[in-house]
């Protein structure tokens, strides 16, 4: 930004962000989850990210 | 889905008016639509923002710092600080550039009305808050009574010099200024602006505090005025995000789950503690 300050921590701030947009937050805004849940994204993924372990961890909490 | 009219989001094109010289990194602009018809259908209100482009050098928000009270012509406020502004300060009058808007949530005037507002900036922070003012101080009988405290880096980083003297001699405002380093013959105070807040007599339950600057500065001026006895909803904040879009499409201004675009930027601090964010930590 034009201060010069990130404001998303670019680790946790940006992944958390990603999962909760699709399965919270635009529930509440659109009404759906904007993931189909087609799993695709979890065997492609490089980095390993892996959606559905993620519901798990989110899951237990 | 919210719907949206393509008119929303299409760029119209502006003239610059008048250039203004703040300090060495500010300047405000002062245009007006080329179209006519756009100039006497526009509308908004202090704490929106408009988008700003000039084609091959981007797009970026820029809030209001004119009052719609003064109709005709809008006024913004740009540091220069990326690729868009530091090209928006070699642009002379009559040169023209993209606007659309004007977006995001006002601050909520209608509920103002008859407090003492409070006024705390920071640095380009005024930009926003300046457009409050002079709507306050066009609206004589709502706003009985205001009060300014603006802090700067210098005493030459002072910005609305033009505003700042009338503002001085009016007399429903009082202005306290601060800065963190003097300069040869400053003799005003220096040190935090929340400092400043000893020289005032201020009632928090009949006072509203409007909050614009830098995020250290607004975390910490939440907390003061909140340890002062400020109801969390009567702290107001604007809000800086990089808003690409400005419609609530492209959520890279996410806040937690909401968007600074469509949600914001004025938030109070009761809002802002529900949330995960990085200017307030509770």
């Amino acid at each position: 930004m034009a201060g010069g300050h990130n404001p998303v921590n670019p680790r946790t701030g940006a992944i958390r962000q990603r999962f909760m947009h699709k399965l919270n937050y635009d529930v509440t805004q659109y009404g759906r989850p904007s993931c189909v849940g087609c799993g695709r994204c979890v065997g492609i993924c490089f980095g390993g990210v892996d959606i559905v372990r993620f519901i798990g961890m989110a899951g237990e909490d | 889905m919210q719907t949206k009219r393509t008119e929303d989001y299409i760029p119209k094109a502006a003239v610059i008016r008048k250039i203004t010289v703040e300090n060495s990194q500010v300047k405000t602009f002062e245009m007006a639509f080329a179209d006519e018809e756009s100039n006497r259908s526009f509308h908004y209100l202090p704490g929106q923002f408009m988008m700003v482009s000039v084609p091959h050098h981007g797009e970026a928000p820029i809030s209001f710092s004119s009052t719609p009270t003064r109709p005709g012509t809008i006024e913004l406020s740009v540091r220069r600080a990326g690729a868009l502004t530091a090209f928006m300060h070699t642009m002379e009058e009559g040169e023209q550039i993209g606007l659309r808007g004007p977006y995001g949530k006002p601050f909520p005037m209608a509920t103002l009305e008859g407090r003492h507002l409070l006024f705390i900036a920071g640095g380009i922070g005024l930009a926003p808050l300046r457009s409050v003012i002079n709507y306050c101080l066009d609206r004589e009988a709502a706003f009985p009574r205001l009060t300014l405290l603006y802090g700067s880096r210098l005493p030459s980083d002072i910005a609305f010099h033009a505003d700042l003297g009338p503002w001085r001699n009016h007399p429903r405002i009082s202005c306290f200024l601060t800065v963190d380093a003097a300069e040869p013959g400053w003799d005003g105070a220096v040190g935090l602006v929340t400092a400043l807040l000893n020289h005032t007599d201020i009632d928090p339950a009949a006072t509203t505090a409007l909050v614009c600057g830098p995020p250290m500065m607004i975390d910490a001026t939440l907390k003061e005025l909140s340890g002062r006895g400020f109801s969390d909803d009567n702290i107001l904040t604007t809000m800086e995000r990089h808003m690409k879009c400005g419609i609530g499409v492209c959520r890279h201004c996410h806040m937690d789950s909401k968007l600074v675009c469509v949600d914001g930027p004025v938030f109070s601090r009761a809002q802002l503690l529900q949330l995960d964010v990085a200017e307030v930590q509770s």
